[in-house]
């Protein structure tokens, strides 16, 4: 199956701002404008969550006189691997060991989709951070084609500029880059 | 003297200027606690310390525990904070040094307050810590030993800035692989003659004034305390706003209106410094001076003003 970019119910969260009349200076977004795609897309995942189960939250969080948009969805258990043959028999043979059921039990770790209006780029970028409470994912390109990057999407994203199509930054609570106007 | 030998001077002052720094190994590294020689450098303040590791590793190895650990889980503190690596040397200073920044040597000027000439060294060298264990992961980019993540971090923000400058970003993506290539190499050997007729093609787009100047401000957290909670030492909040050349046909903008439009409770006067000061390479800025005169001059390697807020005593 093809991976799904929204989760069902959600599948076009783009359509409630394209009722507006236009954006002023498309594709760049003002600070309103911003604001207003995010709370119809918080308000469409407060109608619609309970028809899916991709994403565990949806919510508006503001920093520094900055608000952006926090999706939350579970991290996938197991690394996105090429399906060959020898991979799925070690997987079967894994679930049947005790440690399996033991790793499911410990906290599961989830991926902050943080979604931030850029302040010279004026699009939205998007800022993906693994939160696990036991450090297991620490925060590097294998990481990230590994748990995070749908396979189908990585060779695009890994071979372009220096490091991928996607690069690796620090943001730290209060130290996001504002823009207060 | 012209405009043009003023601009070019200032250049190369700037270009220039550098800050002995003295590195030391931290103790939980060091096989014989506190014994190993001190690193020590001229470095320039527009350089990456980023780009340092290779020769701070091949220096501590003989005193590291653990020897054979790579360059890419070095990391640099100051007093507990740890040093960003995408934050040019002289911004890490004017942060964090706690040195008085320069003023205008104007005796009339209402905020001249001079240092007597033994304070101003009073801080030099920059005594910086290098660890090689405990890599602070929520706070600082992991490096690799071929200096990919920090050409990486240095190309995406000479992009932002060209697209601020431009509104496109095309005078960068359409640089040749000849002159990217030589822009990260000016930056890895300092070299002006290398850099200078790269970032001449960036500056100047081709049939277009400047829509936008690249220009950052940091404030250290204390100038902000009603958001204290959650933040680790040395943490700063950046802030970004869109700054025009002019606001008018024939009004430039200066550090000052574009302060009091971006920070107007800290910056209440377009004129004069009432609460706080704008620090760029260890000055303080004239709330006078020209954004984009100071953009073609003083800019750190990447196109960016990075400024530095410091609260007035």
């Amino acid at each position: 199956m093809a991976p799904q970019l929204f989760p069902a119910g959600l599948t076009d969260p783009t359509e409630h701002i394209q009722s507006r009349s236009t954006l002023a200076s498309f594709p760049h977004l003002s600070d309103s404008e911003f604001d207003e795609a995010c709370s119809a897309l918080l308000k469409r995942f407060e109608l619609h969550a309970h028809r899916q189960n991709e994403w565990t939250a949806v919510e508006s969080v503001s920093q520094n006189e900055t608000t952006f948009l926090r999706i939350t969805k579970p991290l996938a258990l197991h690394p996105e691997v090429p399906e060959i043959s020898s991979e799925i028999e070690e997987v079967e043979l894994r679930e049947e060991d005790d440690e399996v059921v033991e790793s499911s039990t410990s906290p599961r770790a989830v991926v902050h989709y943080d979604v931030v209006l850029s302040p010279s780029y004026r699009v939205p970028v998007m800022y993906c951070t693994i939160s696990d409470t036991q450090h297991r994912y620490p925060p590097t390109m294998e990481t990230l084609y590994s748990y995070v990057i749908p396979l189908a999407f990585r060779p695009q994203a890994e071979h372009v500029g220096v490091i991928g199509g996607i690069t690796v930054t620090v943001r730290l609570l209060g130290e996001r880059e504002t823009n207060p106007s | 003297m012209t405009s043009r030998d003023v601009t070019s001077r200032l250049r190369e002052s700037v270009w220039n200027g550098s800050i002995p720094l003295e590195v030391r190994l931290h103790n939980g590294d060091c096989r014989t606690y506190d014994e190993s020689d001190p690193y020590m450098i001229q470095f320039p303040r527009l350089s990456y310390l980023g780009l340092l590791i290779h020769r701070l590793h091949a220096f501590f190895s003989p005193n590291l525990i653990y020897p054979d650990i790579s360059p890419a889980d070095l990391w640099l503190s100051y007093e507990g904070v740890p040093l960003k690596w995408h934050y040019p040397l002289g911004l890490l200073y004017d942060l964090y040094s706690g040195a008085e920044p320069a003023y205008p040597s104007d005796p009339s000027s209402p905020t001249h307050k001079p240092e007597k000439p033994e304070d101003e060294h009073r801080h030099l060298p920059w005594k910086l810590t290098v660890h090689f264990s405990d890599y602070p992961t929520e706070q600082l980019v992991r490096l690799d030993i071929e200096d990919k993540v920090m050409h990486d971090l240095f190309r995406n923000s000479v992009k932002e800035a060209d697209y601020l400058r431009t509104g496109t970003g095309k005078t960068v993506m359409f640089l040749s692989e000849k002159d990217s290539t030589q822009l990260w190499i000016a930056v890895k050997q300092h070299d002006f003659s290398l850099y200078n007729p790269i970032n001449q093609k960036l500056l100047n787009p081709q049939g277009a004034a400047l829509r936008h100047l690249p220009v950052r401000i940091y404030l250290p957290h204390a100038a902000n305390s009603s958001e204290q909670k959650g933040t680790s030492p040395g943490s700063l909040r950046v802030v970004q706003s869109l700054v025009t050349p002019n606001l008018s046909p024939r009004q430039p903008q200066t550090i000052g209106t574009a302060l009091n439009q971006i920070l107007p409770t800290l910056f209440p006067s377009r004129r004069s410094p009432l609460l706080a000061q704008a620090v760029l390479h260890g000055a303080v800025l004239p709330l006078s001076a020209n954004v984009e005169d100071l953009v073609r001059a003083t800019a750190y390697l990447d196109g960016w003003l990075h400024i530095a807020v410091v609260m007035m005593a």
